[in-house]
């Protein structure tokens, strides 16, 4: 048992290097972008202006040998040139902070300044002129947008969870899109899941036990019909029902949080949030539920069957006990598994559904930078979604070794 | 099968079943999955016939005394934007040969006795000749060169030419508009068209935008006012080549993949299997969109080979667990004794007992890849914008939702709906059929 985790530990670094290494090939072998052009196509295509061409040329250290561009990006190496960058940046950057402080300092004497004039205007002279609105001088924006872009640092690379810059949004780092879109993400199939398992394990006990009866097939029915439908037509037809129905009774359709949102006391807030969820959260479960449903139903048969469940029978045992205490615990394993299957859709967020439903999770961020050709927050997403589920993975392989005291794997197969 | 059947279960009725015989006597008595087998043959049927039922090009065209065959011309040599027009055309061609095959191979037979084995040669000789007299209309001197002459190009920027490595026949590409030009037929002089069953032409624009279903659209048309029941027939070649050559292709893939581990084991099986683990963590639907989105130039082609690429893990997690479990027994023992190499056991000896699972497991993957499809359609990165698809249909229905333009969401929906519904149905009674459990 420990050997088998800690054995599985102990390779979780060498996955994990596979996985950077795929994301790597997947986005600089991709034909006709980053790789032998070094992008020039995006920007004859119009998808790249040239400034962020260059960034992104510079990030991947395009025209280097592919093992050397790996490396840089992994951050295991460091081309010379880049660490004496790396200071001169660091250096940089410290004094741009300063001089940003220093100028968003004049900004708000500024406006405060103005503010005051206004006031005074007003209160001393009665004018009813509105004071013009205290807009920032244009010239020092401008300087602080130049400085910023400019002090770019160069990669640290992706071992220190230094993704770099976004290519499209200037000034925005990967890291920080992400923070803001996986914890949507992550609440969102909490939810799914939660849901998936509540209402599928009493509806697979249920089957089970009233097999062949009318109940029994027709949820059949129902669930094999709910696996076959395209998530994306349910939820289009979902929004058209709610574009039909009366005010009263429609859900919300776009986003996650209600407008104004900020304003809004807690449980407000948190109906108003569960309202906004209801729709994708359905969309995104269905499938899923049907098919969580059905192997419950088809592993409960199979304990039912047992022996042991005979001999609790035999020995009086009311059907309550025997399905609640002895079936249910056994039938319970194999669905435990099914969680690392689940996995891999959920984390990486759903595209579709959340392009559909406007939540800014992995998949809407993910199909934005596809959109957009934003190379780093791409291979930041396939690498930190890719990761996410390894350890999703390795959770519910050990929690399957807990569950059931009979499997080992220290045996080998 | 030849092929020692190590796996086959005595057989219960008496005489010598294969295993096959076994699965199809089972199978035949799931009414639900033969039905399900039936609308997938006629889903086919309907592909293939697609051009000849609907599409806005004349069988027979006589015009100012000349007479033009513009619909057979484009069986024989498809023109249009779709490129597996070429298949489904072929696939049409043998709707008509094979039955024709089969008349005949019955009517030699009639009456007389055949030993089994003289009867077998007879049919396969009758159906290879079938799939051969498939493909003789495509072959034959080329009338015209394909593509566009100079002053069309000049008249018609737009004008596409298609560029295909032509073996077969080659076609001047013929793009004139015979729906309009109908009008201008004047009995006087003797002119005459013959239209397919529905006259609408799946990729020509006209001005009735988005009318719902009427007489002369029968489902309607969408937003540059192209026929949706056209389009509809013409994208089921889309969905079902998709499906099929995308399972192919990750089949191969996790078999080979899947066999090499589970047949050497050790090293190479520990290595392959974190490899798999590696590429199953990745979001699949992200990867499939990401790499299609890097494509300069897509077809459809692109999106089948990426849905293929980065769908085998499954399936070769599965024939791993099975060629581990084959690789001890006896027979496999024996093919070793008797010199046969690694390639010929795996291929020859183990992956015929392996197949039944995976061929399971390709059904349900087909229903799979035609959901991914209709996706990437409707996301707009399936197959490259005149190409009709029941996704990109879907997708123009969103659009248009205000505007309640609710037969372009129903009529494509249920298309997908119902294909994937027959194939998970098949994949269903395919695995009760195997499972000797539901056996008696």
């Amino acid at each position: 048992m420990t050997t088998y985790i800690l054995k599985r530990l102990l390779l979780m670094p060498l996955m994990v290097l596979g996985i950077t290494l795929v994301s790597f090939c997947v986005i600089i072998l991709a034909p006709g972008t980053s790789g032998k052009g070094g992008g020039s196509g995006d920007v004859r295509s119009g998808k790249l202006t040239q400034q962020q061409l260059e960034v992104m040329q510079r990030t991947f250290h395009v025209g280097k040998p592919i093992y050397l561009r790996y490396l840089y990006w992994l951050g295991v190496l460091q081309p010379e040139a880049t660490q004496a960058e790396l200071v001169e940046a660091r250096r940089k950057l410290a004094g741009v902070r300063e001089q940003e402080a220093f100028l968003e300092d004049r900004v708000e004497d500024e406006r405060r300044y103005r503010a005051y004039v206004a006031h005074l205007d007003r209160t001393l002279l009665g004018s009813r002129d509105p004071a013009s609105p205290a807009t920032p001088d244009p010239d020092l924006q401008k300087t602080i947008e130049e400085i910023e872009v400019d002090a770019r640092v160069p990669l640290r690379g992706m071992l220190f969870l230094d993704f770099g810059m976004s290519v499209t949004t200037t000034s925005v780092s990967v890291w920080q899109k992400i923070k803001e879109a996986l914890p949507v993400t992550l609440a969102m199939n909490l939810i799914v899941v939660i849901v998936i398992y509540l209402s599928s394990l009493p509806i697979g006990i249920h089957s089970a036990t009233h097999q062949n009866t009318f109940s029994d097939k027709s949820t059949t029915v129902l669930l094999f019909v709910l696996y076959s439908l395209p998530s994306f037509w349910v939820s289009i037809l979902m929004i058209k029902l709610m574009v039909s129905l009366p005010d009263y009774l429609r859900l919300p359709f776009q986003g996650i949080f209600p407008a104004g949102a900020e304003e809004m006391a807690t449980l407000p807030l948190l109906w108003a949030c569960t309202k906004h969820l209801a729709l994708p959260v359905a969309a995104q479960c269905y499938g899923s539920l049907a098919l969580l449903s059905r192997f419950m139903r088809a592993s409960m048969l199979d304990v039912i069957r047992s022996d042991f469940v005979r001999t609790a029978r035999a020995k009086g045992c009311r059907e309550t006990t025997v399905i609640y205490r002895h079936a249910l615990r056994n039938s319970l394993i194999p669905i435990v598994t099914l969680l690392g299957g689940l996995l891999p859709g959920l984390l990486g967020g759903s595209v579709i559904i959340e392009t559909i439903f406007g939540i800014p999770g992995m998949g809407y961020l993910g199909y934005n930078a596809v959109l957009t050709r934003d190379y780093t927050v791409l291979m930041a997403l396939f690498t930190a979604s890719a990761v996410l589920t390894l350890l999703g993975i390795l959770v519910s392989d050990i929690l399957y070794v807990l569950v059931d005291p009979r499997i080992s794997f220290e045996k080998g197969r | 099968m030849s092929e020692p059947q190590a796996q086959t279960p005595p057989a219960m009725t008496g005489g010598s079943q294969s295993y096959w015989d076994l699965v199809w006597g089972q199978f035949r008595k799931n009414r639900l999955a033969l039905v399900s087998l039936v609308v997938i043959a006629v889903l086919f049927v309907l592909a293939a016939w697609a051009p000849v039922l609907a599409e806005g090009k004349p069988w027979v065209w006589r015009e100012d005394g000349r007479t033009s065959y513009p619909l057979p011309a484009w069986l024989t040599a498809p023109t249009s934007g779709m490129s597996v027009d070429y298949l489904f055309n072929y696939f049409f061609f043998l709707t008509l040969t094979v039955p024709a095959a089969v008349l005949l191979v019955r009517r030699s037979m009639r009456g007389k006795e055949f030993s089994a084995k003289v009867a077998r040669k007879r049919w396969s000789l009758g159906l290879l000749a079938a799939v051969l007299a498939g493909v003789v209309p495509f072959i034959g001197p080329g009338s015209y060169e394909r593509g566009a002459t100079p002053a069309e190009k000049e008249a018609q920027p737009e004008l596409q030419i298609v560029k295909v490595w032509h073996f077969f026949r080659r076609y001047r590409l013929d793009n004139r508009d015979y729906l309009g030009a109908r009008e201008s037929l004047s009995k006087e002089r003797g002119d005459y068209a013959y239209f397919p069953l529905v006259a609408q032409d799946p990729l020509g624009q006209t001005t009735d935008l988005l009318q719902p279903p009427s007489s002369k659209h029968f489902l309607g048309t969408d937003n540059q006012g192209r026929d949706v029941l056209a389009r509809m027939l013409h994208g089921g070649r889309i969905s079902l080549s998709v499906g099929f050559v995308a399972v192919g292709i990750a089949t191969l893939i996790g078999i080979l993949i899947g066999g090499i581990a589970g047949y050497y084991r050790g090293w190479v099986d520990i290595a392959i299997s974190r490899f798999i683990e590696v590429v199953i963590c990745f979001p699949t639907f992200f990867l499939i969109i990401t790499i299609i989105a890097f494509i300069d130039e897509r077809s459809i082609f692109h999106v089948m080979l990426v849905i293929g690429l980065t769908g085998w893990t499954g399936l070769a997690r599965l024939v791993r667990g099975e060629f581990l479990k084959l690789a001890d027994q006896d027979f496999v023992h024996a093919a070793r004794a008797l010199g046969c190499g690694g390639a010929r056991i795996m291929f020859r000896h183990i992956l015929p007992n392996a197949m039944a699972p995976v061929l399971v497991s390709v059904a349900f993957a087909v229903a799979g890849a035609v959901l991914t499809e209709s996706g990437l359609s409707y996301l707009g990165f399936g197959a490259p914008p005149p190409t009709p698809t029941w996704g990109e249909l879907i997708s123009q229905g969103k659009t248009h939702i205000f505007e309640g333009a609710w037969w372009l969401l129903y009529f494509p929906g249920f298309m997908i709906f119902l294909s994937v519904t027959v194939y998970n149905l098949a994949g269903d009674g395919l695995r009760d059929a195997m499972d000797p459990r539901m056996r008696n």
